[in-house]
Formats: C-alpha cells, sequence, structure tokens
C-alpha cells in the first residue's frame, strides 16, 4: 500500500516538474525557476491538490478564476480535517498541541499559510484527528517536526501514506523534508511551494534537466528507501500506478510487473553496450544521492550483461515501437496529424496515455465559433497543455473575462492568437498582455470594443509581429500612428476595413494619414487596403517612404489616377521588392502602369489585376516579358484583352501555375489549350470560372 | 573523397569507411574527427548501432548527401504540415521490418541524422495513426 502511493507520490511530483519545465523552457536551472517562479504558479499554490494529479478530469476546480486565492482554498479544501493550533494567530513557529478548544479547520492553516509561512510546526500526537486527516496541506508545511508515536503514529504514517504524502515515523524524521533554511517567510508562498514539491525527493540541482524521468526513478529509489524495508530489492516493488508496468530505469529498461519476468530478462531484451553506457550516466549522476544502493543494483546488472555478452545473446524478442525511449516516442507523436489519433493511442496503455497527454503535443487550440466557452470546462483543457502556443476562438461571442484568466494564467507561452470577431475588452486585454508576454502574432478582426486605450495596452506587447485590427469600427488613425510608432518589430498590419469606418469620423483626408501611420513602420512587408476609395495621392507618397514592402494591396480605388500609379512604380520607387501585388477593382491601371509595374517588380510572384479592363494586350505583354518569376496571375475581367502574347508563356513564365482568364470573353481558348499542353503545371480558368482541362 | 573516419557498430568487427560528406550529417559525432586522413587510426565503435543498422544509415546518407540542410521545426505550426512526402526512394528504403526500423531511429538520433531521424518518426507514425487501439497493442 505504501509503495503505491509512494510510487504515485513520485509520478505527483515528476508530473508538476515537466508542467514546470514545459512551461518554462527558458529555465535553464532549477535554481533560477524556484527564485522567480512564473505566475502561474500562483494559480498553482491555489489549486495545490488538484493540479498535482495527472489525470485530466478528476480535480475539482471552483468558480473562482482570477487570483482570489483564499476564497479558492475554503471551497476547494473540503475535507473535515481537524488540527489543532494554537490561538497566539501567528504561524510562525506554531505550536499544535492538544488543547481541544483551538481546533483549526485545516483549510484554513492552509489559507493562512499562504500569508504568513509557517516555518515551524510542531504536531504532537494526541491533537491530531488520525482517521480525518488528510495530509494533503502538509506539503504546505516548510518544517514540520513529528513527535508521533505509539499506534496514533502508525495509523498516521499509513494515512498519510494513503493520501500520497510523505512522513516518517521516527522523531524528528520530518526535519529532512524541510526547505532549504533561512528564507524569509511571509513573500516567499511560492518558493514554499517549490521546495516542498522539490526537496523531499528530488534533488535536482546535480542532475540534468533533460533527465527528468530518471529523476523519477531516483524519486522512487529514495521514496521506497525512505519508506520501505533498509534490504528491499529494488525491483520487486510491485507499482500499479502504472497498470502493470513500471520503470527501473530511463530509458532502456522496462520491468514487468509478472513475477515470471526477472529484471535479468528485461536486460537480456536489450542492447546491452548501450544499456552499459546508460547505467554508467546515471550512477555518475545519482552518485551523490544514493551511491550504495545503486552502486550494487548497477554490479549486478553489469554482471547480467557480460554474460550476455559472451553468450552473444540470442534477442528473445526484437525491439518494438514500445521500448523505444520516450523521447523519440514523442518525436514520433508529434508526427500524428490529427489529435483524434493522439486520443486513441492514449488508450494503449498506461505508458501511451502519458506520453500522449504530453504538452509538447498540444500546441493549438482551436475552439469552434459556437463552442460554450465556460470556465470549468477549459480549464481542464488548458492545464494539460501549458505549451499551448497557438490559440483560436475566432468568432466565440461569449468568451467571457473568466475564460480568458484561466487561458492566460495556464498558458503563458502564447505566441499566435486569434480572437476574431471576439468581444475582448480593456480589461480582458489587459491580462492577455500582461500574462502572455511572447504574443507575437495577434487578430482582433472585428473586435467591436476597440478603443485608443485598447490600442495602447495592445502595443504593451512588445515581440508583436503582426496584427489584424480589421473591421474593428471605431478604430481612429490616431491609433494605427501608435500602433506603428511603439511596435519596433511589427512587419505585418491589416487594417482591412478601417478606412471606409474612419471615413465616417474624420472625412476623406483621415485614410491618407492611416496610410502615412502605417507606413511609419520601417519593416513593414505587408500592407492590405480592400476598400481604398478615399485614398488620394497623398497616399502614394507615403506608400514610397516604405522599403521593404513585399505584399501590397489596393482594391477599389476610383480616386487615384493613372498617374498616381505610375509614381508609385516609377523607376526609383521603392517597390522591387514587391513579391505580391494586388490592384483589383482600380480603373485607373492602365498599360502605363502595367509597363511600369513589369519594370520595377521583376520578383513577382502573384499579381492580381482583376477588372482592371482599360488593361490591353500590350500591357500583358510587358508582365510576360519581364515577370519572370511569376506564379500567379490574376486577368478577371479584362475584357480589351484577346491573348496573343500568352504563345510566349512556356518560355517566357516557366513558373506559372495558376492563370485566371474568367470574363475574358476575347480570349482565344484554342491558343490557351496549345498554351496548356506545353505547361503541365499550369491550371487555367477560363471564362465561365471553369478549369480549362477539365472543361475540354 | 578521402577517408576521413573509420566507423564500425557494437556487433561487429566490419569496419566502414566513412567520407567527409558522410560524416558531415552524423552531427553528434563529426566534430570528433578533424579533416586529417583518419585511415590509419583505430575504428572507433559506435555503441548504440549495429552493423547491419549502420549500413542503412551510410546507404540513406550517401543517397541525401546533396539535400539542402532542414529548417528547424517551427512550433506554432503544425509539423505534419512541415514535412513534406516522403520521396520514392525513402519509402522503399523505409520498407522493413519494426525491428530495423526502431533500430534506425535510435542510430539517427544517436548519431544526430536530423532528416532520417525525421523521416523515420514520421514513417512510424504514419504507421500508428490509421490503426485502432487494439492493433497497436498488438503491435507493441
Amino acid at each position: 500500500m505504501m509503495a503505491n502511493g509512494a510510487s504515485k507520490k513520485a509520478w505527483d511530483i515528476l508530473c508538476a516538474y515537466q508542467q514546470r519545465r514545459g512551461a518554462n523552457s527558458d529555465v535553464e536551472d532549477v535554481d533560477t525557476f524556484l527564485a522567480t517562479p512564473p505566475p502561474e504558479y500562483q494559480y498553482m499554490v491555489d489549486c495545490w491538490s488538484s493540479l498535482l494529479s495527472p489525470r485530466f478530469g478528476d480535480p475539482p476546480f471552483d468558480e473562482t478564476v482570477s487570483s482570489d486565492s483564499e476564497g479558492i482554498n475554503q471551497q476547494s479544501v473540503t475535507h473535515e480535517l481537524v488540527v489543532a493550533v494554537n490561538n497566539e494567530g501567528s504561524y510562525d513557529d506554531a505550536h499544535i498541541n492538544d488543547n481541544p478548544e483551538n481546533l483549526y479547520d485545516f483549510s484554513t492553516l492552509t489559507a493562512n499559510h499562504q500569508q504568513q509561512a509557517t516555518d515551524n510546526i510542531q504536531l504532537s500526537n494526541d491533537c491530531v484527528q488520525v482517521d480525518e486527516i488528510n495530509s494533503s496541506s502538509f506539503q504546505h508545511i516548510r518544517h514540520v517536526e513529528g513527535r508521533l508515536h505509539g499506534d496514533t503514529s502508525q495509523n498516521v504514517v499509513s494515512s498519510l501514506a494513503d493520501n500520497e504524502r510523505e512522513l516518517s515515523v521516527e522523531d524528528g524524521d520530518f526535519r529532512q523534508q524541510a526547505a532549504a533554511p533561512g528564507s524569509s517567510p511571509a513573500d516567499q508562498n511560492l518558493d514554499d511551494l517549490c521546495d516542498t514539491l522539490a526537496v523531499p525527493f528530488f534533488d535536482f540541482t546535480p542532475l540534468d534537466d533533460e533527465l527528468c524521468s530518471l529523476n523519477a526513478n531516483l524519486a522512487q529509489c529514495r521514496l521506497e528507501k525512505s519508506l520501505l524495508e533498509e534490504d528491499l530489492q529494488f525491483e520487486t516493488v510491485p507499482c500499479d500506478e502504472f497498470g502493470g508496468e513500471r520503470y527501473v530505469m530511463y530509458p532502456q529498461i522496462t520491468c514487468s510487473q509478472s513475477a515470471s519476468q526477472s529484471i535479468d530478462e528485461t536486460v537480456n531484451s536489450y542492447d546491452s553496450s548501450s544499456l552499459e553506457q546508460q547505467i554508467v550516466e546515471f550512477v555518475e549522476r545519482t552518485n551523490a544521492v544514493f551511491s550504495g544502493r545503486v552502486h550494487k543494483w548497477t554490479e549486478e546488472l553489469q554482471n547480467v550483461i557480460e554474460c550476455e555478452s559472451i553468450e552473444s545473446g540470442e534477442n528473445n524478442r526484437s525491439p518494438s515501437i514500445s521500448d523505444l525511449p520516450d523521447e523519440v516516442l514523442l518525436a514520433i507523436l508529434s508526427y500524428i496529424p490529427l489529435k483524434d489519433n493522439l486520443l486513441v493511442l492514449s488508450l494503449v496503455s498506461k505508458r501511451w496515455y502519458i506520453l500522449a497527454a504530453d504538452p509538447s503535443l498540444w500546441r493549438h487550440l482551436f475552439l469552434s465559433a459556437d463552442a460554450v466557452i465556460d470556465p470549468h470546462w477549459l480549464c481542464y483543457m488548458v492545464r494539460r497543455s501549458p505549451q499551448l502556443k497557438t490559440l483560436c476562438v475566432r468568432g466565440g461571442q461569449n468568451l467571457s473575462s473568466q475564460s480568458l484568466a484561466v487561458l492566460t494564467t495556464y498558458c503563458p507561452m502564447l505566441t499566435n492568437i486569434d480572437f476574431g470577431f471576439c468581444n475582448v475588452t480593456q480589461p480582458m486585454l489587459s491580462s492577455l498582455v500582461t500574462r502572455c508576454p511572447n504574443i507575437s502574432s495577434a487578430n482582433f478582426e472585428g473586435c467591436e470594443t476597440v478603443s485608443s486605450e485598447w490600442i495602447r495596452t495592445l502595443c504593451q506587447l512588445q515581440k508583436l509581429m503582426s496584427v489584424n485590427i480589421s473591421h474593428c469600427q471605431v478604430l481612429v488613425d490616431e491609433d494605427i500612428k501608435y500602433l506603428s510608432e511603439h511596435l519596433p518589430r511589427l512587419v505585418h498590419v491589416n487594417i482591412d476595413g478601417n478606412s471606409f469606418l474612419s471615413d465616417i469620423i474624420d472625412g476623406a483626408e483621415s485614410t491618407d494619414k492611416s496610410i502615412e501611420a502605417a507606413t511609419a513602420c520601417p519593416k513593414l512587408i505587408q500592407l492590405t487596403i480592400s476598400f481604398a476609395e478615399r485614398l488620394t495621392f497623398l497616399s502614394i507618397d507615403y506608400l514610397l517612404k516604405t522599403n521593404s514592402l513585399s505584399y501590397l494591396q489596393i482594391r477599389k480605388s476610383p480616386i487615384l489616377d493613372t498617374d498616381n500609379f505610375c509614381r508609385l512604380f516609377q523607376a526609383n520607387s521603392c517597390m522591387q521588392y514587391l513579391q505580391q501585388l494586388d490592384l483589383s477593382e482600380c480603373t485607373a491601371v492602365v498599360d502605363v502602369v502595367v509597363e511600369a509595374i513589369s519594370h520595377r517588380c521583376p520578383l513577382l510572384v502573384r499579381l492580381t489585376l482583376g477588372w482592371c479592363w482599360n488593361i490591353t494586350d500590350e500591357g500583358v505583354n510587358f508582365i510576360i516579358r519581364n515577370c519572370q518569376y511569376l506564379e500567379h496571375l490574376d486577368l478577371l475581367g479584362l475584357e480589351l484583352i484577346d491573348g496573343h502574347g500568352f504563345g510566349l508563356l512556356p518560355e517566357k513564365l516557366p513558373r506559372l501555375t495558376f492563370l485566371s482568364l474568367v470574363q475574358c470573353n476575347r480570349v482565344n481558348d484554342d491558343l490557351i489549350k496549345r498554351v496548356l499542353d506545353r505547361m503541365p503545371q499550369l491550371t487555367a480558368i477560363n471564362y465561365y470560372h471553369e478549369d480549362f482541362r477539365t472543361a475540354m | 573523397m578521402a577517408t576521413i573516419a573509420q566507423l564500425k557498430g557494437w556487433d561487429s568487427e566490419e569496419v566502414f569507411n566513412v567520407d567527409g560528406e558522410i560524416l558531415n550529417q552524423f552531427s553528434s559525432i563529426k566534430e570528433l574527427f578533424g579533416n586529417a586522413d583518419a585511415s590509419n587510426s583505430e575504428p572507433l565503435s559506435l555503441p548504440n548501432v549495429s552493423a547491419a543498422t549502420f549500413q542503412k544509415v551510410i546507404e540513406w546518407c550517401k543517397h541525401h548527401k546533396d539535400d539542402p540542410s532542414l529548417p528547424p521545426l517551427k512550433c506554432n505550426k503544425a509539423i505534419s504540415e512541415q514535412i513534406k512526402d516522403v520521396s520514392d526512394w525513402d519509402r522503399e528504403f523505409l520498407h522493413v521490418d519494426q525491428k530495423t526500423l526502431c533500430e534506425l531511429i535510435l542510430a539517427a538520433g544517436y548519431l544526430g541524422i536530423d532528416g532520417l531521424f525525421r523521416l523515420t518518426c514520421k514513417t512510424v507514425a504514419d504507421m500508428i495513426s490509421g490503426t485502432t487501439s487494439d492493433e497497436n497493442n498488438f503491435q507493441h
């Protein structure tokens, strides 16, 4: 019974440790981590017992998702746990005596403990209500001196072991679990937690972070050592928690619980030299902590290996996928495309269940628009994915601030967020900005709560590279200006739909100002303006100030005239890096403009000139002759062209894969067919929006 | 190209002469060898790789020696999207039993051959996906 609790404990700790590691991969070593615990551990303190469980759905989660820690403790610790505490009110050096008048609910002790770190608590046996004890909150106590003895102490210990906490029978043995001394109380509740996590079984510092699985075994060794008989045989400890399998040593040995398979047989089935190496590593790394036992054990194993080498071991079974180390299995799992398959795999065995739940595999979360984003439900979901990178809550109208708080608390590593058509309010954004500073790409399309203050908050995300605030109705030019001035890394801006809206606010010229503001971003690469109805020649001036634009879209611009466009693409303009250009529905784009484009933008890959119906074959020929890298050419609705230059396509535009001739009624189909015969990779669309090949 | 490293598997005395082009793909051990001609020195035994597996690894490396170096996987993109389709040659190459495949994975991981490691992992992933848990149990 003890051993079960013990291994469960070891596993709990490993889970927590991996979660911490996963959530904080920047952290170099454990010491640094302990010194500055990440924000989500405040919450972990609050939900201590629930977080330590490796299972997905079981622990309680209560209403409060904000940082109201006391409230959580009062509600979530529901056990009738009674410990006597003296009524001085201070928990520093609190003496828990046997005065029955001073019974405190244990949850209160926990809650208060977070305000006043308890350095010493003395338990005397009479006061502990053995039958009702649940020791979960013992983890918070930095230093417990136990004077448990006799029948009571036995009961206490076994009940504690049942509850997967470690206490020891001997007088003063609790001291062993005490955290590093000398830390100042009161401020270090988080450190308390981390210490209680790390110290009882783990000695992280001499160990390599990468070998945390090894740590688990080490922890198990130490655990077994502390809880079981001194002469315990390492390999005989049953371990039901792993469903009949246990992992004596990472990564090469897997011992079955079945009595018939001794450790020797297991060793026989493995590559001996690699095993030897693993053992040497194991010994080296754990020598300081656990030297004697491992040495002895290793010698036995090495003897076995030598015997096996001499006999030039016939392997009893060939290595199968399950024998691969966990890292490799995780790498394999990361290639499995659908997460559904992961869920299937998790049914295979406990080990696969644990692997499939690894946070490194769960990095993208897409919530459908009509999903009910309940904070409780979300909490279950994101707690197992602390490494979440991508979050899409597109259209989630019912996203509440509580849900967002859960998300941001558990997923501090978010880099890509999509809150399109969600109403992200100012306080919600603030919490997002504070807790997830790594966000590099944000989509707040159609967010109706955008305000100047909102934009200023958004600009605190200094790593932001791409932002989409299109169709945010109340956005004004100053906001965009502010955005461009305060986000040094910004390269993608999408302010679609805003020009139309800012017209209403500021009048016709404001859009030029918007462009001015947007182009103040020196690294701007992509600029998309779908409704350029109010852009004037001033915009062209501003556009000319950019210097690395590679994607430009100016659609529906009735005001810009041919001269403006010519100026945009004049010989010394900065458009030479353009790779994608969309000038749909700009009727001022005529052959002269197209000629300028073809000379100025030799790198063009995508060119869309839909409904620029003043373009004739002459203009198209310029493109065919000069834009040799073109892959996508859209000539939708060019009524004047008959396509006599298309015969040169195979020679001049060898990379072309898409050609749209929808509503080009004068184009000769036979000519296109001949071109298609020579360009097998090309897809051409005919007048009726059909593929030429299938229409043939 | 001149031999610059002599390697052998753990289970056999057969010595493989490895030239620089192939050695460069062994990112974990290439630093061990300088540019000098090492054909006279003692062959190095690879503790985790059997001779048969190493033979396969070298075969793969020869075929892929001109591949461009792989871009690092981006975490914000689904990995499965970033792996191009497996070429016919690779598919034929990896048409082996599970034991060999596992050994190839371990060898690729040990020698630090990123391309082969990704390829084999993807192959196993393809084997796994599309089966039910019972079938997986059987395979394992």
